[in-house]
């Protein structure tokens, strides 16, 4: 009798322990991050003026000779696009990101800064386009669609003065995305549409699909 | 020491009436050394409620006991139990012959043990203390291992805090309402005075207090109860005072009577265990009583301590690598002394007026009114407009260079460049060189200031806190029936507490501009009433001035129940508790919010609890315990930022507090052995804290980074502690003893509790209450700090016939866990504050993150300690001798530690981290080394 009740105890000691066994810490649950897919803040930038080459990026001049170009200014670094005196009767330049697989992700968003100089019309232009069936090389047979951003006030007293493009909601396209930066100006000389872009801090975030 | 247990006695104790032919036991108990009989010994059986006392020649008897087999217990305070197994036979008075009745060394081991309790590490009275101050009058194996051999690492038995626990002199509840902690330096020194206690573990019920889930501790002052006789001793020891001297005499009951208890005691050291901490404490205590009839008698008693002492400093590993385990940076040399900046003096006087009141044999109504007032102070240098003079600041030491990263380039590390590492050599050089606290370079500061008519840089203040505390306790006693007894009490406290900055040493300055210098204009001013104010003296109080004042009643019944198979009782509480904030200043952040009286808070609170033994036999127990109970906030929890503005945490609740534990007991006149499963979940826990953040707001343009000063507050905590715990131990022989004890836990936090952080460069006429909200902190899962979760300890003790005894433990202590920071752990550690959206760092992967919070778990260790004693009987005199060593094999470990959240985001952890020598790494508490304490004491 003693000893069925001490083993009984025992026992029940040893499953009520079982109940709680695991490891508590695996209960551990850090706050859910997004994490950068695509990242450019320019600190690689050596030398301002020249051609901007960056893995996986894609700096193409549709129209003129002038392509996306590295900005420094004192310790700012950033990608800009400056027709100024070309001479170019057109200049329509793109800045396309890496291939974004948005299988992988959920929650994309986007978000850059941007800073205008000298922009004093609609015809000179910054846009923001996606494409799914960007092949990575032939960007004028790609179907591009256009995005929204908040566009940077078009005033004189902040020019080069970055302004938040504010959060781009892309979770709504599957497949394989790029997203794009098109530049549409002129550098003629007394171009009107001779202004500058100027773009930092490109951030694509996304959360692991679970 | 006559009875401790009397008042229980006066309960339990069943008359019988006298008759001719008696069925019972009887026996003379007497000391084993002196051969004295001893009076007031308790003899009780087992299973039933028959208790008896020995009269004036050590005689007990039981005219009326149960025949056949039973147990006869035979209890005393300062001696061991004797649990004598006899057969009672009908009609006969069973004649045990004399009992002898040995010394119990714990008693002894209570008087070293003491030195751990003193020993908070911790800058305030915090939950770092062991849980040993409140367990040293155990008489339970396992308590009494926790308390002697796991103390010394910071166990704390079920992981539980002292505020869940009760501290009693003569019912008066000794915890502070401020953090719900009794401050044992109150009564320091004076273990001979205080010996008379009375220990309750976990729920049991105590016949003084309903109590936490912790257990309950009741020192008895009573005159009357001491023993008669006088005893000094002299101590010296290694820990954190170097020598101790105690003097205590009891007169015993006189015919008159008057009976007095007198004690003095001082302990000192110049240095500690840790450089620099010198020790200083005094202690006298006086209690009276007059007994005027059989029915009533009155006591008084006084105690009266000041303790000062140097505090030691947490240290990265960093800082200990270089600089030594002793290493302490709050002294250095002033005028060829050492000097600490970090003092802890404590001195609040107790006056305590009892009325012991048998109103019949089975009832006794005890009443105390207590007043307690004084001060606590800590001090430290604060600075205006000068450096850190803290040398283990982290721009003093290698690190500092040797992790830096370009400021404009977070993936450019330049700690590795020759040049930043050459620094970091050189600065090696200049923190050995001044790794102390440099006081003559701030007396050359404030002089310099002097010349050009300015204040001081630097200065020395105390944090002052001086509460004013009466309480009134009542509490009665009555055994209703053979069967039942009932414990109610009430008390009522009634608190000023006093809290400001006051000045301790100007150093050499001309005065101390009282504002705060990261501030401008008015918001930079201390008091509006008294812009720019200079402080010119000692002793002035400045920066900051408010009362709280607090209102509790509680009152509590309890019902007990004795059996033949089973006991069992029920006890319930209520308590309202009231808090208010009187600020005395016109804070220039908190125009509207600093002065006058806030409102009032009220809480009131409800527990239950109930519990049963089942007895499987004389010898087998079974028991269970179970309480639920809603636990008011404490006042430093309710006004997180007192010290300038009387805003309290939003909707702050009261703590939920749920306990059960199940026993199974074998107490067998040879073999003693425990095993106790026990779980407990608190939730709406708050804790709050005060630190510098860098990176932890947007950085709002003005180029910080988002640095701040910040009180941090997380709230709706909810932990587990859910263990198990076993005793054994054996009586090998008449001589050796064996024990095994061991503990296993896992204290957890089990929700997601949510994280505020008041920043005052926020605050202005139109945001008064500043805080920001960081949402949830993923702390579920995370262990809880503050000692080792698993404890386990073998002992072996032989008692030699001619009075000497030694005793040697091997203890092994694991799962111990930093302290980790909440606010790391909520989204905002993903945040890049530089971030104009407020997105995420490029570099932060979950795995990284994950590397990066995972909490530290120190290091397993093993303990070795051996204690030994001797006692002397010439004529009428006792002569002892005891020493313990404690850590006999000098083992290095740490006992807490905690995250410093001074890089609150994932770049900056990350950058620290991989540095390879970070800046920020945690800091730890350290174990002593070996030890030793040798107590001689004379009795006569």
């Amino acid at each position: 009798m003693k000893t069925t009740t001490i083993k009984f105890l025992v026992m029940g000691l040893l499953v009520s322990l079982a109940f709680t066994g695991c490891s508590p810490e695996d209960d551990i649950q850090l706050p859910d991050a997004s994490k950068a897919i695509v990242y450019a803040d320019f600190l690689g930038n050596t030398h301002d003026g020249d051609e901007l080459v960056l893995e996986g990026w894609t700096n193409f001049a549709e129209a003129g000779d002038v392509k996306w170009a590295e900005g420094i200014y004192y310790d700012d670094k950033y990608v800009e696009m400056n027709p100024y005196n070309s001479g170019d009767p057109s200049n329509i330049a793109w800045l396309i990101s890496p291939a974004i697989n948005m299988d992988l992700y959920t929650n994309e968003i986007l978000a850059f800064d941007v800073a205008q100089a000298y922009v004093g019309s609609a015809a000179n232009s910054l846009q923001l386009l996606v494409s799914t069936d960007f092949n990575g090389t032939d960007v004028l047979a790609a179907h591009w669609e256009p995005v929204t951003f908040k566009q940077p006030p078009l005033n004189s007293a902040t020019n080069f003065d970055f302004f938040s493009s504010g959060i781009i909601d892309l979770s709504g396209y599957d497949g394989t995305l790029h997203f794009a930066f098109k530049y549409k100006g002129a550098g003629v000389t007394n171009s009107p549409i001779d202004g500058t872009y100027e773009l930092d801090n490109i951030r694509f975030f996304a959360k692991n699909k679970s | 020491m006559k009875k401790l247990v009397i008042s229980t006695l006066f309960v339990m104790q069943v008359l019988f009436s006298f008759a001719q032919t008696a069925t019972g036991v009887t026996g003379k108990v007497v000391d084993s050394k002196t051969q004295k009989p001893l009076q007031n010994v308790v003899a009780s059986i087992q299973n039933t409620s028959l208790t008896a006392l020995t009269d004036a020649m050590g005689v007990f008897t039981f005219k009326d006991a149960p025949k056949g087999g039973q147990l006869v217990q035979i209890k005393s305070a300062g001696y061991k139990d004797q649990l004598l197994s006899v057969d009672v036979v009908e009609g006969k008075l069973l004649d045990l012959g004399v009992v002898v009745l040995e010394e119990d060394i714990t008693s002894e081991q209570q008087l070293s043990l003491i030195t751990i309790t003193e020993n908070d590490l911790g800058d305030d009275n915090s939950g770092s203390e062991t849980t040993s101050g409140l367990l040293q009058a155990s008489r339970d194996g396992f308590q009494q291992a926790a308390a002697f051999n796991w103390g010394q690492a910071r166990f704390r038995v079920r992981g539980l805090d002292n505020e869940y626990g009760t501290t009693m002199i003569n019912g008066v509840i000794m915890n502070k309402i401020y953090d719900g902690r009794p401050q044992w330096s109150n009564w320091g020194g004076l273990n001979d005075a205080t010996r008379n206690q009375e220990f309750t573990s976990g729920l049991a019920p105590s016949d003084y207090t309903f109590g936490g889930i912790l257990g309950t501790q009741e020192i008895n002052t009573r005159a009357s109860i001491y023993r008669k006789g006088s005893r000094l001793s002299f101590s010296g020891t290694n820990t954190n005072y170097s020598w101790r001297t105690m003097a205590t005499h009891a007169s015993g009951m006189g015919t008159n009577g008057w009976a007095f208890v007198v004690s003095a005691s001082a302990r000192w050291a110049k240095e500690g265990f840790y450089e620099g901490t010198d020790y200083d404490a005094k202690a006298l205590f006086a209690s009276v009583e007059k007994r005027f009839n059989r029915h009533h008698s009155l006591g008084f008693t006084s105690i009266y301590s000041e303790n000062s002492r140097g505090k030691s400093s947490p240290n990265t590993d960093e800082v200990r690598r270089l600089a030594g385990e002793l290493y302490n940076s709050y002294w250095g040399w002033d005028g060829g002394k050492k000097r600490n900046s970090r003092d802890k003096d404590v001195n609040e006087p107790i006056l305590m007026l009892t009325h012991y009141w048998k109103i019949t044999d089975k009832t006794n109504l005890n009443t105390s009114v207590a007043y307690q007032f004084g001060k606590i102070g800590n001090s430290r240098i604060d600075y205006q407009g000068a450096d850190n003079p803290d040398p283990t600041y982290y721009r003093n030491l290698p690190s500092f260079y040797t992790s830096t990263y370009n400021p404009d380039d977070y993936t450019d590390f330049w700690g590795d460049d020759p040049d930043y590492v050459q620094a970091g050599i050189d600065q090696r050089g200049i923190f050995l060189a001044n790794k102390q606290l440099n006081w003559d370079a701030m007396y050359e500061a404030n002089k310099a200031r002097n010349r050009e008519g300015l204040g001081a840089a630097y200065i020395l203040y105390e944090d002052r806190t001086d509460d004013k505390i009466w309480t009134a306790n009542t509490n009665l006693n009555s055994q209703l029936a053979d069967n039942i007894n009932m414990n109610a009490g009430a008390t009522f406290r009634r608190l000023t507490s006093h809290n400001f900055a006051n000045m301790l040493d100007l150093l050499g300055a001309d005065y101390f501009l009282d504002v705060d210098t990261f501030q401008a204009g008015s918001e930079a001013e201390s008091d509006l009433n008294n812009p720019q104010r200079h402080i010119n003296d000692e002793n002035q109080n400045f920066a900051y001035n408010y009362n709280l004042l607090a209102n509790t009643f509680d009152a509590f019944t309890q019902f007990k129940f004795t059996y033949k198979k089973i006991d069992f009782y029920l006890a319930e509480s209520f308590t309202r508790t009231q808090y208010q904030r009187e600020g005395l200043y016109k804070n220039g952040l908190y125009p509207t919010n600093s002065l006058g009286k806030s409102e009032k808070y009220i809480y009131e609170n409800f527990g239950f609890k109930g519990g049963l033994t089942y007895k499987i036999s004389g010898k087998q127990f079974f028991a269970v315990n179970s309480a639920y109970m809603t636990k008011a906030p404490t006042l430093r929890n309710l006004f997180p930022n007192a010290r300038i503005n009387d805003n309290v945490v939003a909707d702050l609740k009261s703590e939920n507090v749920t306990s059960a534990d199940v026993s199974y007991i074998i107490k067998a006149p040879k073999f003693k052995s425990r095993l106790t499963a026990f779980w407990s979940n608190i939730k709406n826990a708050t804790e709050t804290s005060f630190y510098f953040g860098e990176g932890i707001f947007e950085d709002g343009g003005t180029g910080d980074g988002g640095d701040a000063f910040v009180a941090e507050t997380v709230t709706g905590i909810e932990k587990q502690n859910i263990g198990l715990e076993l005793g054994m131990e054996y009586q090998l022989t008449s001589t050796i003893k064996l024990t095994l004890n061991g503990a296993y836990g896992e204290y957890t936090y089990k929700n997601n509790p949510n994280v505020s952080l008041n920043n005052d460069d926020l605050a202005s006429y139109t945001n008064t209450n500043p805080i920001t909200d960081f949402g949830p902190a993923s702390l579920k899962g995370y262990r809880l700090s503050g000692g080792p979760q698993t404890a386990a300890s073998f002992g072996i003790e032989y008692r030699d016939p001619k009075f000497w005894w030694i005793g040697a433990n091997a203890n092994y202590l694991a799962d111990n866990y930093m302290d980790v920071s909440a606010l790391l752990r909520t989204q905002n550690f993903f945040r890049n504050p530089l971030d104009s959206e407020g997105l995420g760092f490029p570099e932060a992967t979950p795995e990284r993150a994950e590397e990066l919070l995972k909490q530290e778990k120190f290091d397993d260790f093993y303990l070795v300690n051996l204690t030994g004693g001797k006692s002397w009987k010439i004529k009428n005199t006792t002569f002892g001798l005891f020493a313990t060593i404690n850590n006999v094999f000098d083992v290095d470990y740490k006992t807490g530690g905690f995250e410093q959240t001074r890089n609150a985001n994932f770049r900056e952890v990350n950058q620290d981290v991989s540095s390879g020598t970070p800046a920020f790494a945690p800091k730890y508490f350290y174990g002593y080394g070996r030890t030793y304490f040798v107590n001689l004491y004379v009795n006569f």
